[in-house]
């Protein structure tokens, strides 16, 4: 029997008009979270569309583990009410977008989960948090030597001696 | 495309490996590309980054990426760029400027600024045609009549000096303004004091008859005020706490520019208490503690030594300059010129009287990255306060030849020399741009424009340096090793005249100032603005 976590006990059902989610983590934990807060995700956005269309609601089920999406809804619940440019260019009012200085502290976490965060972001389509990440993964390689990102990035130097010292290899741009 | 199985490459799908890569700068870039196959073919067939590359080529950076799709930004940039390389401007525009003293019209940055009445300061922001970025013109009325102003280069802070006159002590007083250029109303981050009314600074100065040059780069901002009989004052303000940082008040000093965040650089032509006596730039540390002691010598962390012997000060001038200051701007278009981690510095020494000859101008050409790299890290520091001789930093400078004297300044932007005056040759008025980026010079070698290419080892030393060698070349020292690459271009018609040409260049303009004729029908003395716009 899944046990049902809700992330926010202040959510309870009717203090706002934003209907409740339940999604599911591949861990098999349930998470109740408010739809508005998830409108974020283009791809939650969509499911919701078509619950709409066929007047029934059921659990989203989600392929990573609900650490992860904790993670998610926290990002998400920050920004609930805020317009970002990526998430939603046509709604966002002209100026300045707000101080992303929050999502550095948030995303300051280790690489591995860095990556899984990116994943989900990815895969539910949060445009903002898929950026966010994948300038902090850069941070953590810019102005790196070659060998200090084969450590980082955990990826095998495969090129043969002679590809290494040919000026081909390298990416001149 | 067969990716290793590793951590970062289970980031497919690829575009999530684009998005991480298209953070990176060039060479860090560049340096990803060498760590495995898999990486490096997506650098190699990714269009997105192909255009960092590209871009750090042509020595840009990056604007908003969301304001053009991809294919525009790369025609736009090679547009941009083929245009630059054969001084190919797009559009010619002129317009009449009315002639209120020479500080009164100013380039700051991509901003030119000028006063049209007594009160009324006009400015107008250089548009951009291969970048497609607009130009805007507005006019501004003061309360009060600014005897001089400044503007910094994000276009946020304008610095106005009004005259108050003399004061009970019969000594020339002035107030400084801290405005937004925007909206005339005072800097809400300016600092408030007791003694300061409205946001202003007050303060007394000896001199009657003054010249001024304002500079603000960051947090600070320094005066010149320059008097002929009674010597130079350069003060610097933290114009956020309103601290003063540094004051020199001797009569050598002739000129300064801020250098970086904590550094300023300040000429004088002869420095009667050091062991080098000759014309230097020092380097001072701005410690952002307010001074207590007026000529405090305890922050000179280097002298320059420039290879020109002692010369009566009365006779000559030195004057730096170093424009736009490496601060933050606003990017506007695809991509922005200004590098905010290097520009050039120019040094320039003016001879009025010279055996009778006219005056004699050298130009050194350094770069304000490499000036740098030659500060010790703390006063702790062995070479703190030492005197640096032209022999260990001439590698970065390149000394130019017979260069005509500054008029106006803005004579350089970013990593771009524009010479003051136009040259000509066979009878064609001719503009003079020396390009000191390393990545277009290296490109440019690469290329079949390789003789317009100046390598450290190429000859340069015209007949009238070598008539000086013994004089002004104490130690046999050569010209400097900096390369450039020199383009001339033949100016437009209505330039091709006797008179007095003027040049400045900003990050898509090239502006040319001339007299306006007598028979122009104006009512009161003007200038004539042309604005090459590329």
């Amino acid at each position: 029997m899944p046990t049902i976590v809700s992330v926010d006990d202040s959510t309870v059902p009717g203090e706002g008009s934003s209907r409740l989610l339940l999604l599911v983590s591949s861990d098999n934990k349930h998470i109740v979270v408010e739809e508005d807060i998830m409108s974020r995700s283009r791809f939650i956005s969509k499911q919701v569309e078509g619950f709409e269309a066929t007047s029934q609601r059921h659990a989203i089920l989600l392929p990573f583990s609900s650490f992860v999406l904790n993670k998610v809804i926290e990002y998400c619940s920050h920004y609930r009410g805020y317009y970002l440019l990526e998430d939603d260019p046509d709604a966002a009012p002209p100026g300045r977008s707000p101080v992303r200085e929050w999502d550095q502290e948030f995303l300051d976490v280790d690489r591995n989960m860095l990556l899984r965060i990116i994943k989900a972001a990815h895969y539910l389509e949060i445009k903002s948090l898929v950026g966010s990440c994948a300038r902090a993964i850069a941070d953590m390689i810019r102005g790196k030597t070659t060998e200090e990102m084969r450590e980082i990035l955990g990826v095998e130097n495969d090129f043969t001696p002679e590809e290494e010292h040919s000026p081909s290899s390298k990416c001149t741009g | 495309m067969a990716l290793q199985p590793s951590p970062f490459h289970s980031l497919v799908p690829l575009e999530l490996i684009v998005c991480v890569l298209g953070f990176l700068d060039a060479k860090s870039l560049s340096r990803c590309a060498q760590t495995c196959r898999g990486l490096h073919a997506v650098v190699r067939d990714t269009k997105a980054l192909q255009y960092i590359g590209n871009l750090a080529i042509f020595g840009l950076h990056d604007g908003n990426p969301d304001l053009y799709p991809l294919h525009q930004r790369k025609s736009m940039l090679s547009r941009h760029s083929t245009a630059w390389k054969q001084l190919a401007w797009t559009h010619h525009d002129r317009m009449t400027v009315p002639l209120r003293g020479a500080s009164a019209c100013d380039l700051y940055g991509d901003l030119l600024a000028y006063s049209t009445g007594e009160r009324a300061i006009q400015f107008i922001r250089m548009p951009s045609i291969l970048r497609q970025v607009q130009g805007v013109q507005w006019e501004h009325q003061y309360e009060f009549e600014p005897f001089d102003f400044a503007v910094d280069p994000s276009c946020d802070l304008i610095i106005l000096v009004e005259a108050l006159g003399l004061n009970e002590y019969f000594r020339d007083a002035y107030r400084i303004h801290l405005r937004c250029l925007g909206s005339g109303e005072p800097h809400p981050l300016a600092a408030v004091s007791e003694e300061m009314t409205h946001h202003e600074l007050s303060f007394d100065l000896i001199e009657d008859e003054v010249g001024m040059d304002i500079q603000i780069h960051g947090d600070y901002f320094g005066i010149l005020f320059d008097d002929e009989d009674a010597g130079s004052e350069i003060v610097v303000w933290n114009w956020k706490t309103g601290n003063l940082e540094l004051k020199f008040t001797q009569s050598w000093v002739q000129s300064f520019a801020f250098l970086d965040e904590t550094h300023i650089l300040v000429a004088v032509t002869v420095s009667p208490t050091a062991s080098w006596t000759g014309p230097s730039v020092r380097v001072y540390q701005l410690t952002g503690a307010s001074l207590r002691d007026i000529n405090d010598e305890s922050t000179l962390c280097t002298t320059l030594a420039l290879p020109l012997t002692y010369a009566n000060p009365s006779d000559c001038q030195l004057i730096i300059h170093s424009r736009p200051q490496p601060r933050h701007q606003p990017v506007r278009g695809p991509f922005s010129i200004a590098d905010s981690e290097d520009r050039l510095v120019i040094i320039q020494y003016m001879l009025d009287r010279y055996d009778d000859e006219e005056r004699k101008v050298f130009t050194f050409v350094t770069r304000a990255k490499l000036i740098s790299s030659l500060l010790p890290m703390d006063a702790s520091c062995e070479r703190w306060g030492a005197i640096l001789p032209w022999d260990h930093w001439r590698h970065h400078t390149r000394l130019l030849g017979d260069t005509p004297p500054p008029r106006w300044m803005h004579h350089t932007h970013g990593m771009r020399y524009i010479f003051p005056a136009p040259l000509e040759f066979d009878g064609v008025v001719m503009a003079c741009i020396l390009d000191f980026h390393p990545i277009r010079i290296w490109t440019a070698i690469e290329s079949p424009e390789r003789d317009s290419v100046m390598l450290p080892e190429s000859a340069f030393a015209p007949e009238s340096l070598m008539k000086f060698k013994e004089r002004w070349y104490p130690r046999g020292a050569s010209n400097g090793q900096l390369p450039y690459r020199e383009t001339l271009v033949a100016l437009p018609e209505a330039l091709q005249t006797e008179g007095d040409v003027a040049l400045m260049l900003s990050s898509d303009t090239i502006i040319a100032i001339q007299e306006a004729p007598d028979d122009l029908d104006v009512n009161e003395p003007s200038y004539i603005v042309h604005l090459l716009t590329f």
